[in-house]
């Protein structure tokens, strides 16, 4: 082997594993782009499904979806986007404008292009849902390793009405159980301030209902972590639905 | 290749070089996801097909892939058939997604994988690398379903969620220290068959 003889290996080494690469990226960049779409509508498809299975709703209550954008480069804002009208609101929460909107959208994407082609700095931040039957409000928390989207819903005492886990990348098995109604309905007829002073505890709760402790979640064995996630994001929903809700539709929140 | 080394292939990695009991390989998730059977089912069912690509995709491409950089290589295999099947699921069966989705992303750190495609695939033309892809894919399907039914009638009383017996549980089987146990038995019992095999 000459003097070239380790450069030409290098140069063999980097084409091997740059050409492995760059196939790599093209197939799974392909595969995404053909299967975007479709994984996208089954998504949003199963979250209406969600939403109405939650509340109980029936195929004529009609749901409504208020997407919430924040605008603190530029105009300072919080804006509500209704279906007639993109109501802004000062960050004290007192009204600015309400811009009526003409557009009858179709997705989530078009309700954001609406908005980012007026305030370009406007930035997603949050939702829920309005139904005859109550409300359903997203709630993000940190899990055992990913974020967890849940939903959870209200009456319109706001009482907890159900909580539902949307996506989560929790351990199989282990972390994985909160999705179980064993746990997930623990939750259920909590009102406002009960739900602020539950505590978490490991499970499994005991057999016999009459030893349960008042207000407590029993956390899934083995995902403690998980379980405490879930509750803070139930918390959180819950409290900053009251908030946002107050803002924006003053009449509807019941006093606490 | 003739039948009777087929029928051999399969049969190793299926008992005699049994992924998880033999070779003592990927008890790592075997131990996370196999405390029901249904979890083990849909694992094994997985790692079954990620690896059957896996290896056919390295038997194929072997005289192309540089010696020095093979290991790289085929980790971005293996990942790159995780995510085609992760994303393609999604899109193609969300209701199948939904229970497998949390499996699937997890297959890129199975060491059984890569190893079948070191010591195997690596080596061997595109049909015996495929039997031994089915056969290894099927031995820790094997192992993860029995593992499961272990673990979920001795520690929680249940059996595909259908409950069995009206006792209290030993709940430690559910937990991953009761996963090691299990393992560790059921090792012993294959250790016993094979002596009595043996004569």
């Amino acid at each position: 082997m000459g003097r070239r003889g380790p450069l030409k290996e290098m140069l063999k080494i980097t084409l091997c594993l740059a050409t492995t690469c760059l196939v790599a990226g093209a197939i799974v960049g392909g595969v995404y782009f053909f299967t975007e779409p479709a994984r996208r509508a089954s998504q949003v498809a199963g979250e209406g499904e969600r939403v109405r299975s939650l509340l109980g709703l029936k195929a004529e209550e009609t749901v409504i979806e208020v997407r919430r954008y924040g605008d603190l480069k530029g105009e300072d804002f919080i804006g509500y986007l209704f279906p007639e009208s993109f109501d802004l609101y000062d960050l004290e929460g007192l009204p600015l404008q309400k811009i009526p909107v003409k557009e009858i959208f179709q997705s989530a994407e078009e309700k954001d292009r609406f908005v980012k082609n007026r305030f370009p700095e406007a930035e997603f931040a949050g939702r829920f849902f309005i139904t005859p039957k109550g409300y359903v409000t997203e709630s993000v928390q940190y899990g055992f390793k990913s974020p967890i989207r849940i939903f959870v819903a209200l009456t319109p005492d706001f009482e907890i009405g159900g909580v539902e886990v949307i996506s989560h990348e929790e351990d199989p098995g282990l972390g994985d159980e909160i999705t179980k109604p064993e746990f997930k309905n623990q939750f259920l007829g909590l009102n406002a301030k009960e739900l602020q002073a539950i505590k978490v505890v490991k499970g499994p709760p005991p057999k016999n209902s009459k030893e349960r402790l008042p207000k407590t979640i029993y956390g899934v064995t083995g995902a403690t972590i998980s379980s405490k996630a879930i509750t803070e994001g139930v918390q959180k929903g819950v409290s900053q639905l009251r908030y946002r809700l107050k803002i924006a539709l003053p009449k509807e929140v019941p006093d606490e | 290749m003739s039948e009777l080394k087929m029928r051999e292939l399969l049969w190793r990695g299926f008992f005699t070089e049994n992924p998880v009991f033999r070779l003592a390989l990927s008890l790592c998730p075997a131990v996370a996801v196999t405390n029901s059977v249904k979890n083990g089912l849909l694992m094994g069912v997985a790692v079954l097909a990620v690896q059957v690509l896996s290896s056919a995709t390295v038997a194929v491409f072997k005289n192309q892939i540089h010696d020095k950089v093979r290991i790289p290589v085929y980790i971005i295999i293996i990942a790159v058939w995780v995510t085609v099947i992760d994303m393609g699921t999604a899109a193609v069966a969300p209701a199948v997604y939904a229970q497998i989705g949390l499996y699937i992303k997890l297959i890129v750190a199975f060491a059984i994988i890569i190893s079948r495609l070191e010591v195997f695939a690596s080596r061997e033309p595109l049909i015996p690398s495929l039997v031994d892809g089915f056969g290894m894919g099927f031995g820790f399907l094997f192992a993860m379903v029995l593992i499961g039914s272990f673990r979920e009638v001795l520690g929680n009383g249940t059996f595909w969620g259908f409950p069995l017996v009206d006792a209290r549980p030993i709940l430690l089987f559910i937990l991953p220290a009761g996963g090691f146990f299990t393992i560790g038995l059921l090792m012993a019992a294959m250790n016993w068959i094979e002596g009595g095999r043996r004569g």
